[in-house]
């Protein structure tokens, strides 16, 4: 990781973006990543996702987790004539990133530096599985 | 006219082992060139520095009137379309082929803000263009040679540039492949005004569109100037330092034999 860098306006987009967004494959942190041997800083760093092990421009984290559950929830594959397994998975919800954060700046809800409107997340879509509080399960125990 | 192009005793070195050493050549607008060398000549290493890729350790390079800096590298790289797949398959894997296009337009190995929805229209068609319509989002690992070839192409074209590059588009590639692939380099001449370099150590590759020549053998440049003048039985003979005869043959191609 990087800690140092010029004021270059890709350097600086670069780095918003990695603070802000994750990949759009495996939904992991993303880093700044020196990836060629260059004098100038602009010409040798990219975003990078350590996990897939590539160059990743990034996606913001509500709209990888809206993608995920899509893809998760409605079994969706936008490759049906690719082989069904995990990379066709994450390919589809990288698809699905592309559609989403294209609607949202066409919507005008998205730009380059992020969401311009507050997002409220479905919390219980976050994970794949739900998080319910002591009290909420209580209180479904004793419906039952 | 002034060159697009000027190298002045340009050194490369990896340690202490010279990569180029003491290259001097200049290209003007709208010339295609050859390089031509064997293994380990140098050609890759003189391409990469000419786009912007990679640094040299000694001399100068002025492309489009300007030695590369902090403030042009980028701008400069895209007016230069460089297809290497010994470059980039060092670094790309796991990027789909429409983000690699994309990145021809901001000069480097990803995307950024400045690709535009209409870009992904434009990516999209270059890639059908080149037989890739429905690999649009396949990572590069997962294309054939000639597939990753041709995606480094759509790459290359898709800012217009005003150089294009070719380091070696035809290695690895099966007969029929190569021949689709020069035939729509023949076809992108006729069409264009580009600068054109193109970089082979196999001279049955070399198009009657090339009219010029350069040759490298173990980083020092050793010959060039007209292609005819170069690409003789003679001339090849010593330049490979083995027994060889060269023939034009009809359609204007080169067949090499080594006796």
């Amino acid at each position: 990781m990087i800690s140092q860098f010029n004021t270059s306006s890709r350097v600086q987009e670069l780095t918003g973006r990695v603070r802000r967004c994750c990949c759009r494959y495996c939904g992991s942190p993303l880093e700044l990543k020196r990836i060629t041997f260059s004098h100038f800083e602009d010409s040798r760093i990219e975003i990078f996702c350590t996990h897939c092990s590539r160059i990743e421009y990034g996606i913001e984290p509500e709209i990888y987790q809206s993608a995920k559950y899509f893809v998760e929830h409605f079994d969706f594959n936008w490759y049906t004539y690719l082989d069904d397994n995990a990379q066709t998975k994450q390919m589809t919800i990288a698809k699905i990133c592309d559609i989403l954060s294209w609607q949202n700046r066409q919507l005008g809800f998205m730009d380059n530096n992020g969401f311009k409107v507050p997002v409220i997340m479905q919390q219980d879509w976050q994970n794949e599985s739900m998080t319910i509080s002591d009290e909420a399960l209580d209180k479904l125990i004793k419906e039952e | 006219m002034e060159p697009i192009i000027k190298v002045e005793n340009l050194c490369c070195q990896a340690g202490n082992r010279y990569l180029l050493r003491d290259i001097n050549w200049q290209v003007a607008k709208g010339e295609r060139w050859v390089v031509f060398g064997l293994n380990g000549s140098g050609k890759t290493t003189l391409l990469s520095i000419i786009a912007g890729y990679k640094m040299p350790t000694g001399g100068s390079v002025e492309v489009f009137g300007e030695p590369y800096s902090q403030d042009n590298i980028l701008s400069v790289r895209k007016r230069i379309g460089w297809v290497s797949s010994s470059y980039f398959d060092k670094y790309y894997t796991k990027e789909s082929a429409l983000t690699i296009v994309l990145s021809g337009l901001c000069g480097t190995l990803g995307v950024d803000s400045t690709v535009k929805a209409d870009d992904f229209i434009r990516a999209k068609a270059l890639l059908s263009e080149w037989n890739l319509d429905r690999k649009f989002d396949f990572p590069f690992s997962m294309l054939s040679k000639g597939e990753r070839q041709n995606v480094l192409i759509a790459r290359a074209l898709i800012a217009e540039p005003e150089i294009l590059a070719l380091d070696e588009p035809g290695t690895g590639l099966d007969v029929l492949a190569r021949e689709q692939l020069l035939r729509k380099i023949d076809q992108l001449a006729a069409e264009t005004a580009m600068t054109i370099i193109y970089v082979t150590h196999y001279p049955e590759e070399i198009l009657p569109i090339f009219d010029r020549c350069l040759v490298l053998r173990r980083g020092r440049l050793i010959e060039k100037g007209e292609l005819t003048e170069i690409m003789t039985t003679e001339q090849l003979t010593e330049i490979l330092e083995a027994d060889v005869t060269v023939t034009y043959l009809q359609d204007g191609r080169l067949d090499l034999r080594v006796k």
